[in-house]
């Protein structure tokens, strides 16, 4: 094969994989606008907020965010934490954004601390630390991985 | 992958072969399909990410592919399916198990889902008659995808923001994409950028309303898909010529009806499966 034929060749392969990267990228990062699901996201900790009844021995309810993570399809799932007093639930809610506000589809709660959470392709991958037999309310000391996939609006446990 | 891919894909072949190779998969289109399936091998990069390339699955996206000169609906439906099948199990990293429940991401029975489905076609319809109007006017445009703002189809060109790629329909089955495809630059295809151009107003009301794909059939009825995989998709139809469908019929691309809820007395939604 002469030079240029590989030349043409190898340019054409480039060309052909250009297309096929531009379209992983794509599905990687999405499109949304960044600025609507932010203002959705922090609409939803916001409505979080519940005050306290000042006749009857109540604390304040706030929700705090730590992270989250938009979807191919436009949903948004947040890790935040639920505080009222001393109470304290690592949650992680699916919300899908809309032209005119959020739709909460579904949440859970995480028994222990949140260590970290990662999406892999469509995949939440969260490393939590649960509680071990003897493990005090303070400290969870086991660590343990959870996988969830999203199917038809619901988190689901991998 | 390539390997990989001919390996699986021998033995699928040979599986299908002997258990229930549909008739429509005769030795032509057998060939056409797996010179379809080495094109996207080569086109598209590997990823070990699990569902990565769900986007790429969805309404008349790349791997979407239609046997369009397939006569029978059935055999169109069938195809679809088992498409998804071949390309998912090579580019979407997921078990099998969790590979025949991605359907479920685009199906709602109940009420609340189709409520929101509802709400999002009648917010899109209200303010893209303009639009819908010129597309259907066009006898040049018969499909517009969206993937995102720079990467789309009109027709059967994948457009991006590089290049072109333009897909001839296989000789036997029609698959589109094919191994038959052009690569071209923006600056020289000047036609399919007119196209593109007729057509940005339309792509810019269905990236708002995050419409996936809009197509027109022989009856000039515009099939709004606001979602879908494989075989099921569901949207709103915008009829001219026809009447509202019932249950168990089929669509302009082979697909039956499934759920059918009039909107007006030329529109109405629908999900097929």
């Amino acid at each position: 094969m002469s030079s240029f034929k590989k030349y043409r060749l190898k340019n054409s392969r480039f060309g052909l994989k250009s297309f096929g990267l531009i379209a992983l990228f794509v599905s990687l990062t999405g499109y949304a606008t960044e600025q609507q699901i932010q203002q959705q996201v922090d609409a939803f900790i916001q409505n979080q907020y519940k005050d306290h009844f000042p006749e009857l021995v109540s604390d304040d309810e706030v929700g705090r965010l730590k992270r989250f993570y938009e979807h191919i399809d436009g949903r948004v799932s947040i890790f935040w934490t639920y505080q009222s007093g001393n109470v304290w639930l690592e949650k992680l809610t699916l919300i899908e954004v809309q032209n005119d506000g959020y739709n909460e589809l579904s949440s859970i709660s995480f028994n222990g601390v949140v260590e970290s959470t990662n999406k892999v392709g469509e995949e939440l991958v969260i490393q939590l630390r649960t509680y071990d037999e003897n493990d005090p309310r303070c400290c969870p000391s086991k660590k343990t991985t959870l996988r969830y996939s999203i199917y038809n609006g619901e988190l689901i446990e991998l | 992958m390539l390997n990989k891919m001919l390996l699986s894909g021998a033995f699928l072949f040979s599986v299908t072969a002997m258990a229930d190779m549909p008739a429509y998969f005769n030795n032509e289109i057998d060939q056409e399909y797996r010179a379809v399936l080495k094109h996207m091998d080569e086109m598209m990069p590997q990823t070990d990410l699990e569902l990565a390339y769900l986007p790429s699955f969805y309404p008349f996206s790349i791997f979407d592919i239609h046997a369009t000169k397939l006569k029978n609906d059935k055999d169109k439906q069938a195809f679809t399916n088992f498409n998804l099948g071949v390309l998912g199990s090579q580019f979407l990293n997921v078990e099998p198990q969790v590979g025949t429940k991605l359907p479920n991401l685009v199906i709602c029975k109940k009420d609340k889902c189709t409520e929101q489905r509802l709400k999002q076609i009648s917010s899109f319809l209200a303010v893209s008659e303009e639009q819908i109007l010129a597309f259907k006017n066009n006898i040049s445009l018969n499909l517009v995808q969206l993937t995102a703002p720079n990467v789309y189809r009109i027709n059967n060109t994948f457009y991006s923001p590089t290049q072109l790629l333009s897909y001839t329909p296989s000789k036997y089955a029609g698959f589109v994409p094919s191994a038959d495809y052009k690569i071209l630059s923006p600056d020289t295809a000047s036609s399919l950028m007119e196209l593109s151009a007729y057509s940005q107003k339309l792509r810019d009301l269905m990236i708002k309303h995050k419409v996936a794909a809009v197509t027109k059939d022989k009856n000039d009825s515009v099939n709004v898909i606001f979602g879908g995989l494989s075989d099921n998709h569901w949207g709103v139809v915008l009829l001219d010529k026809s009447n509202i469908p019932r249950k168990g019929d089929r669509n302009a691309i082979g697909l039956e009806y499934d759920v059918i809820k009039p909107l007006s007395e030329t529109s109405f939604y629908y999900q097929t499966n």
